[in-house]
């Protein structure tokens, strides 16, 4: 056994004609430049949330403290306790943006569920055209919309509402979510639905029953898409609403903190308690995420 | 347990008809194989009668209730597909207890009818696993078991047997067919095996272009080939085809083509006048020829291509004018190439063909 186990990997390199010592190489590129990425990614993170855990004149102080010597959750507490000035204010933006993206990712899931269903399953007159319509919303920078948006939703009446948002969210997130979904029903083998229906199950519970259960890592990775999406958006927030009851955290925290002098660790421990969701959620379903991406790339 | 009537079966996709006015019966009990190249229709037809696809046109009935507007659920029907379709988040187990919960059987009749068809199909020790951990063989016996839970009224099955190396297919054929005697269910069966169809049905539709060429039993189909694409399809190797005139020489009907001429029996004389062109396409199956020496009295002359020896049989390829042929000869043959021969054709079992309509003679 052990000797098998010992002479495999040798014999897969010698196969596949790369001698040893360029594997190295090629590792320590691999792992500088993932390092590199790495930094990149997490410096600021790391950046916030030291500078959230100091005090005032120690988040200015020259040169600047690393690591704060006398770190304090302060800030923490004042955003998040219910009573006081600041924290009811800042929790009502939280729940507004939260109400916001679960709202936006819920429906953006139930429209593009069926919606890549049909595409992926379904002949239908101009089903091409259709398809390849849903992607020009994403052919133009996001901005080119906002007046034109801003316009539909004065007729419809919904600006300064959540609604307005929601409404907008899901036109951007769609299309990527249809797109994304079609290629994973694509991938699952009509058969499957076809044996189920003989086996006794109406189209649509054998969609629910046996294709839903094998799209989750897909339908998982849109919602996500979606929520982020939702989650950080700025313009649009900054356009539809006025009332202070109804902005998201985006705007929130820009309003928030520019109308008092400007507070650094209160804005990074804001910043910070922002993107809890998005990591946490990201942390769960990663492997789903990647999965859905990956299969759908096959596919494409 | 049911019969299967096609009547006037007509399915077009826009303007390609894939199925062309089929109509056939299949007995209570019958095991049924729809054989033929892809592309000819049969698993379209096999779909129709599952309800997978509407039909153009024409009736479809099971069991005596016309079943053209019933969803697949609603026809008792089941069935086995070539990729087997199990369900991947479900166990085995729960794949075949699938299709008794969708119709609501009680909780202890389904653990004692999965238990039976695991049983059956010796897969008991699988049932905890997913589709994915099993082999090829294995995924098929599951197939074949969600299949057989249910007592429904036929069972439909698409080359099921297509996705399995040689040995496991042969292993498989014989099991399928042990099931068909014991539970005697109609079945429907779509294979472009011909070797398949000619060991496991009961009766045989060849089809080809969307239109059963014929139907029959294997002995029949394989006997009294309806026209030429049925005796070229069935059988192995191949039949061979010899185009040529019907003439006279001598006081005899001959018939002659390129650098060949093969004197007719009477009977073949007769078959032979009977086509309307005088112009005629001679079959001959490999084991309907005999290969002789060059200096042998009967046959025509000819000449070695080539030998394949098989061991039981030596397949002999030769050329009769400009027209290659194989006959098998006994496994001690001998026989190097360009060799001259003589080929001795057996009449009694020679098949004639009108060169223009291809229908036998």
């Amino acid at each position: 056994m052990t000797t098998v186990a010992g002479v495999r990997p040798r014999g897969r390199v010698a196969a596949r004609g790369w001698p040893r010592p360029r594997i190295k190489t090629l590792d320590v590129i691999a792992t500088l430049w993932l390092i590199l990425l790495l930094a990149f990614a997490l410096i600021p993170m790391l950046w916030m949330l030291s500078t959230s855990l100091k005090g005032q004149f120690a988040a200015l102080a020259q040169p600047p403290e690393w690591i704060p010597s006398h770190p304090t959750l302060d800030q923490y507490q004042t955003l998040l306790s219910p009573t006081g000035t600041v924290g009811p204010v800042f929790l009502r933006y939280f729940l507004n943006s939260m109400i916001v993206s679960l709202t936006t990712t819920a429906l953006g899931v139930l429209i593009a569920i069926p919606a890549a269903y049909a595409f992926s399953r379904f002949q239908f007159p101009g089903r091409d055209v259709l398809f390849f319509a849903v992607l020009v919303r994403n052919m133009f920078p996001v901005v080119v919309f906002l007046i034109p948006l801003f316009i539909l939703m004065r007729a419809l009446h919904l600006v300064n509402t959540h609604w307005s948002l929601i409404l907008t969210y899901m036109t951007f997130g769609l299309p990527l979510s249809i797109w994304l979904l079609k290629g994973f029903y694509d991938n699952i083998p009509e058969e499957l639905e076809r044996a189920a229906r003989i086996d006794g199950a109406s189209r649509f519970k054998a969609f629910w029953l046996i294709i839903m259960p094998l799209s989750s890592p897909g339908i998982i990775a849109t919602a996500i898409y979606a929520f982020i999406g939702a989650w950080n958006e700025y313009v649009y927030a900054l356009t539809f609403l006025n009332s202070e009851s109804l902005l998201t955290l985006p705007v929130g925290l820009q309003h928030f903190f520019t109308e008092f002098a400007t507070n650094w660790p209160g804005l990074m421990a804001a910043a910070f308690i922002m993107s809890v969701p998005v990591v946490v959620m990201f942390m769960l379903l990663q492997k789903q995420f990647v999965q859905a991406l990956t299969e759908g790339a096959v596919k494409a | 347990m049911a019969a299967v009537v096609l009547d006037d079966v007509v399915k077009a996709f826009g303007d390609v008809v894939a199925v062309d006015h089929v109509s056939f019966t299949i007995e209570d009990g019958e095991f049924i194989a729809l054989v033929g190249p892809s592309g000819c229709g049969k698993t379209t037809t096999l779909n129709m009668v599952a309800g997978l696809i509407e039909l153009t046109s024409g009736t479809i009935t099971i069991g005596g209730v016309v079943v053209n507007d019933l969803d697949p659920k609603d026809r008792d029907i089941a069935m086995v597909f070539q990729n087997y379709a199990l369900y991947p988040s479900k166990s085995v187990g729960e794949n075949l207890a699938f299709p008794l919960q969708m119709r609501k059987v009680p909780r202890a009749e389904i653990e004692a009818r999965v238990k039976r068809a695991a049983e059956m199909l010796s897969i008991t020790q699988l049932l905890n696993r997913r589709p994915r951990q099993l082999s090829g063989g294995q995924q098929q016996r599951v197939a074949l078991g969600r299949a057989l839970v249910r007592d429904p009224k036929a069972f439909l099955m698409d080359e099921p047997l297509s996705n399995l190396d040689a040995m496991l297919r042969v292993q498989m054929r014989t099991e399928i067919k042990r099931l068909h005697q014991e539970l005697s269910t109609t079945v429907i069966y779509v294979t472009h095996d011909q070797m398949e169809a000619m060991t496991m049905a009961d009766r045989i539709a060849v089809m080809s272009g969307g239109v059963v060429q014929q139907l029959g039993t294997p002995n029949e189909i394989y006997d009294q080939p309806a026209n030429m694409f049925v005796a070229g399809f069935i059988g192995s190797p191949t039949m061979n085809f010899l185009r040529g005139q019907v003439g006279t020489d001598g006081g005899r009907t001959v018939v002659h083509g390129e650098g060949w001429e093969l004197p007719l029996t009477d009977t073949n004389s007769v078959r032979a006048r009977a086509s309307a062109t005088g112009e005629v396409i001679l079959g001959a199956r490999h084991n309907t020829m005999t290969v002789l020496p060059e200096s042998a009295e009967a046959g025509v002359p000819a000449r070695i291509y080539t030998v394949e020896p098989t061991g039981d049989l030596t397949y002999v390829h030769l050329w009769l004018g400009t027209q290659q042929l194989v006959a098998s000869a006994p496994g001690t043959f001998r026989g190097a190439a360009n060799q001259p021969i003589r080929l001795e054709f057996d009449q009694a079992r020679l098949y004639l063909f009108d060169a223009t309509t291809e229908r036998a003679l």
